[in-house]
């Protein structure tokens, strides 16, 4: 007992941009864990994106070592991401932990994220020490901050470090009031194997590891182990902890955290949130684990050009192993060939998974408007769920259809109400409740569809707001609303790319505009080409694309060719890069045009 | 040993000044046409010592602006040509800018017995938006002094120079001196005045949709005038279809002379470069720097006598197909033509666009392809 009471496991929790990320540096620093000359920005963000981001996506532990008071101990800091997004890793890393620190920006005070990272915190029983930081710049408020935290939170923040983690200034206090303020863990060494897998990742030399939380008892190489939720059972090759890398040790045990390695194949083969037991000895009920994430949002992701399919589905299966929250499978598009039907946790993620396969993977992608996963209920009395518009039933066999809606929570200056009120009425929003947090901040609460959130939602925030308001919003359950899908017929015949799922009102508007958008894209064919918006077999809104009268060189002068040849070759490579939709020829660019977000609308 | 058929393009890039839509090569520095003509003739001299089984049936002089040359330097070219190749002229052209067509009388004594007039537009306000030098009076005097002189004259007319631009008008004045009508359609090309002064917005040019009315008013006119249209911008009465530029669309073999002159000859494209300077020094294709872009493949060579026979109104010859490539075209390209059915025509030996498609033949001729 005496050596867990040396140990603290703890997370850092924050608003975006708060400086968590920041902070973790100051500490790892600080103790000595990594040198000075082997800093870069932001050591737990290990990817580019996270990096030049500003954000957290993967979760990484580091075990620092801290002197205080004459003795050694040890800390365990667990990396959450800070995005609304990973709310799901945010409560993985702390359901390893006894404490969280909790930093709020001097200058911003407390925001949307800063308040759902406190109720997840409290939901895992965690102690939480408050810390004010970027007490440096000049905007600083910090007794404000203070209060606000007592006030809002209604947490003790009269001792909370003052702190810059920019400067280095007071790191010391947050290091002291770790050991002094968050309680240490309190497992049985002696009792049976039981840890909690809190992460998996896949290392090219040594498998599939889990990351691990042991509860009660060790485990050391050698050990026999058995997987809780399937029962499979497997010898542990190797235990360690991270620095951040990766360094093995003999043992793990009851308070640490650490991996092991078993000569696991493949990440799929560990379930995050199962218990990890000892085959010999083990124990009767597992840990408490989470709940499978659900993707919230839904999009195909295709091949701009069409022979990269296998390419695209080993780097979508690449980017899996260690991102076991993106789902996908294999969809046929009529426009766009094949390609593939992915599940993300969010916009944000499927904009790191966009980027990542571009960047990681060289690929050259199309992904269609993003979708929600809708309730329909058919006349048969059979529900199904549909994410993908096209697989949306016949309206004439549905009953009724309920969308995704979250709770949304904006922090803003009260001069923006009047503005953030409009916006949430425009996109379907419920008013539920508005509080002043103090003088300058307030607390408006809303019901809104997914789907709106998911179109443009926080860009029309952030500009209605000069950026001043902050978001976050949780899964609250599905409403029944007057949905139908709107289809795009390109000289009558239907592209299913482009369909989508939206409410009846906001169907004019909507296909105006991308029927607008379409002719701007298409280039001039040797045939006229109706657009038409179509809701069922509706025309709602047409545009058409001319015939194309000119397509010659006219001049051959002087028995000079090449030029034409030039030209007629460039024309019949572009033919490979383009879909075909009925006899109407695309270019695959034209597709990103349109799908693209339009945000400033 | 004279044997093989082929046509002389001999370029000539001097000019009073350049046009604001040409990017051809020219200058307009003349001090040096004594030694470019002295050069032109050393290159016939090194082809004809290469080649010396070919017989020439077409002459074509072409620029830049020919008409500047004086009656010696011309005489000395012909003479040149004359002495050295093998001929059998059945034409031999020149062009001739409105402004200097003060020697139309004496080209005939070097067997000229085509004027091709650089007329462009009969409207003043359009002829000096382009940069040309002379006025619609001009051109017309230049071409009744050619009309009275020679039997075969061509204008050249430039469409798309302006939105509200009369055609039909200009057409029509021209119609009793020619015998034959180039109509260009207006290109702004990369790095010339014209594309400047647009980027500038000093000046503007007709919309695409405009330009394609105004030659198909064009089309149209010629077609009730008995000038009929024999390849994608030219049109002739009947009998007076350019043979020169003919052998240029169905791959007749041709010299070109001078700087930056193509030919194509045996089956190989290769063309001088465009360097006044290089050109006095000798790097020309009489001594073996000509530059040839890529070598053709057997398919290429079919590739290009499909597109160069389309831009032609009778389309490809299949017979001649099969003596040159020894396929049949039509099972050969069955499925292509199949599927552009709607634009193409195939009857009496000849796959051809249909008229009313001429104008967006690059994309049918890619799908054929």
């Amino acid at each position: 007992m005496d050596r867990q009471k040396h140990i603290r496991n703890f997370c850092i929790v924050a608003h975006i941009d708060h400086g968590k990320s920041t902070l973790a540096d100051r500490l790892i620093e600080k103790t000595g864990q990594v040198s000075q000359r082997e800093i870069k920005d932001q050591m737990l963000d290990s990817m580019d994106i996270e990096r030049e981001r500003g954000i957290t996506i993967k979760l990484t532990p580091v075990r620092m070592f801290y002197n205080y008071k004459g003795e050694e101990y040890t800390l365990n800091l667990i990396d959450t991401p800070g995005h609304v997004d990973f709310t799901y890793e945010v409560s993985r890393s702390l359901a390893a932990c006894e404490g969280a620190v909790l930093v709020v920006d001097a200058t911003q005070g407390i925001e949307a994220q800063t308040l759902t990272n406190v109720y997840l915190a409290l939901d895992h029983d965690l102690e939480i020490l408050p810390v004010i930081n970027k007490i440096d710049l000049p905007s600083a408020n910090p007794e404000g901050v203070r209060k606000e935290i007592e006030d809002v939170i209604g947490l003790d923040a009269s001792e909370a470090p003052l702190i810059s983690a920019k400067e280095g200034i007071n790191i010391e206090d947050v290091l002291n009031q770790i050991i002094e303020k968050l309680p240490c863990p309190k497992g049985n060494e002696n009792a049976p194997l039981k840890t909690l897998i809190f992460d998996s990742f896949y290392d090219n030399y040594k498998g599939a590891l889990c990351f691990v939380r042991v509860v009660d008892g060790s485990v050391k190489a050698g050990d026999k182990i058995k997987m809780f939720s399937n029962g499979k059972e497997y010898d542990v090759t190797e235990v360690g902890i991270f620095n951040p890398a990766l360094v093995p040790i003999k043992e793990l045990r009851a308070g640490d955290v650490g991996y092991i390695a078993a000569s696991i194949k493949n990440v799929k083969d560990i379930s995050v949130g199962d218990t990890i037991t000892s085959s010999t000895n083990p124990i009767k009920e597992p840990l408490k684990g989470y709940k499978k994430v659900q993707p919230m949002v839904f999009a195909g992701i295709f091949p701009l050009d069409g022979s990269k399919y296998n390419d695209l589905r080993d780097a979508l299966e690449k980017l899996n192993l260690n991102d076991a929250s993106l789902d996908f499978e294999p969809e046929n598009s009529i426009a766009l060939g094949s390609g593939f039907r992915c599940g993300f946790l969010g916009l944000l993620h499927m904009e790191i998974i966009e980027e990542r396969l571009e960047r990681e993977f060289d690929l050259d992608i199309i992904t269609t408007a993003p979708s929600v996963s809708y309730i329909v209920t058919k006349t048969s009395g059979e529900v199904v769920t549909v994410d993908n518009p096209t697989h949306l039933p016949d309206p004439a066999y549905i009953e009724k259809i309920e969308e995704p809606i979250v709770k949304a929570n904006i922090f803003t200056p009260p001069e923006y109400v009047g503005a953030i009120m409009e916006l949430c009425q425009e996109k379907r929003g419920v008013f539920l409740d508005l509080t002043y947090l103090d003088t300058s901040r307030v607390r408006i609460l809303y019901s809104i569809p997914l789907s709106e959130i998911v179109y443009d939602f926080f860009d029309n925030l952030k500009s209605r707001t000069k950026g001043y308001a902050s978001l976050d919003y949780e899964l609250d359950g599905y409403r029944a609303d007057d949905l139908i899908k709107l289809d795009f017929l390109l000289n009558g015949d239907a592209c299913d790319a482009l369909s989508l799922i939206i409410h009846r009102e906001k169907a004019y508007g909507r296909a105006r505009q991308i029927a607008e958008k379409l002719k701007d894209v298409i280039p001039r064919q040797m045939f006229e080409i109706p657009i038409q918006a179509a809701i069922g077999g509706k025309i709602i809104a047409r545009e058409t694309v001319k015939a194309l009268r000119k397509d010659v060189l006219a001049k051959c002068y002087g028995g000079d060719i090449t030029r034409k040849k030039k030209l007629l070759e460039k024309q019949k490579e572009g033919k490979k890069r383009m879909r075909q939709v009925g006899n109407v020829q695309i270019p695959s660019e034209a597709f990103l045009s349109i799908l693209k977000f339009d945000n400033d609308n | 040993m004279t044997t093989k058929k082929a046509g002389l393009y001999i370029h000539i890039p001097f000019c009073e000044k350049r046009c604001f839509y040409c990017d051809f090569f020219s200058t307009t520095d003349k001090n040096f046409i004594d030694n470019y003509v002295r050069e032109l003739v050393n290159e016939i001299k090194s082809i004809v010592n290469k080649n010396p089984d070919y017989t020439l049936t077409t002459i074509y002089i072409g620029g830049g602006t020919p008409s500047l040359l004086s009656v010696k330097s011309l005489g000395e070219i012909a003479e040149s040509v004359y002495g050295d190749f093998h001929c059998e002229i059945k034409e031999f052209t020149i062009e001739v800018n409105p402004n200097s067509a003060q020697n139309l009388r004496f080209y005939k004594d070097f067997g000229i017995n085509r004027i091709s007039l650089g007329v462009q537009s009969l409207n003043d306000d359009i002829l000096k938006k382009i940069g040309r030098l002379h006025d619609a009076k001009t051109a017309i005097n230049a071409l009744d002094a050619a009309a009275n002189l020679y039997e075969n004259v061509s204008a050249d007319i430039i469409l798309g120079i302006d939105e509200n631009q009369d055609v039909i008008s200009d057409a029509k004045k021209m119609l009793p001196y020619v015998k034959h009508l180039s109509a260009y359609m207006l290109k702004v090309e990369d790095g010339t005045p014209l594309q400047k002064r647009l980027q500038q917005r000093l000046t503007s040019v007709a919309t695409e949709d405009a330009v394609v009315n105004q030659y198909e008013k064009f089309y149209k006119f010629c077609m009730e005038y008995g000038i009929y249209r024999y390849e994608t911008s030219n049109f002739a009465r009947p009998g007076f279809e350019g043979k020169h530029n003919s052998s240029y669309w169905d791959m007749s073999d041709y010299f070109g002379i001078g700087a930056g002159a193509h030919s194509f000859v045996n089956g190989r494209r290769y063309y001088n470069k465009p360097d006044l300077k290089s050109y006095l020094e000798g790097a020309h294709s009489g001594n073996g720097e000509e530059i040839t872009e890529r070598e053709y493949s057997f398919s290429d060579t079919i590739e290009e006598f499909i597109m160069l026979s389309l831009r032609t109104e009778k389309g490809i010859n299949i017979s001649e197909f099969y003596k040159r490539f020894n396929k049949d075209f039509v099972a050969e390209y069955g499925e292509k033509l199949k599927k552009t059915a709607r634009y193409v025509i195939s009857e009496n030996g000849f796959v051809r666009i249909r008229p009313e498609f001429m104008l967006v033949q690059n994309g049918i001729i890619s799908e054929l392809l």
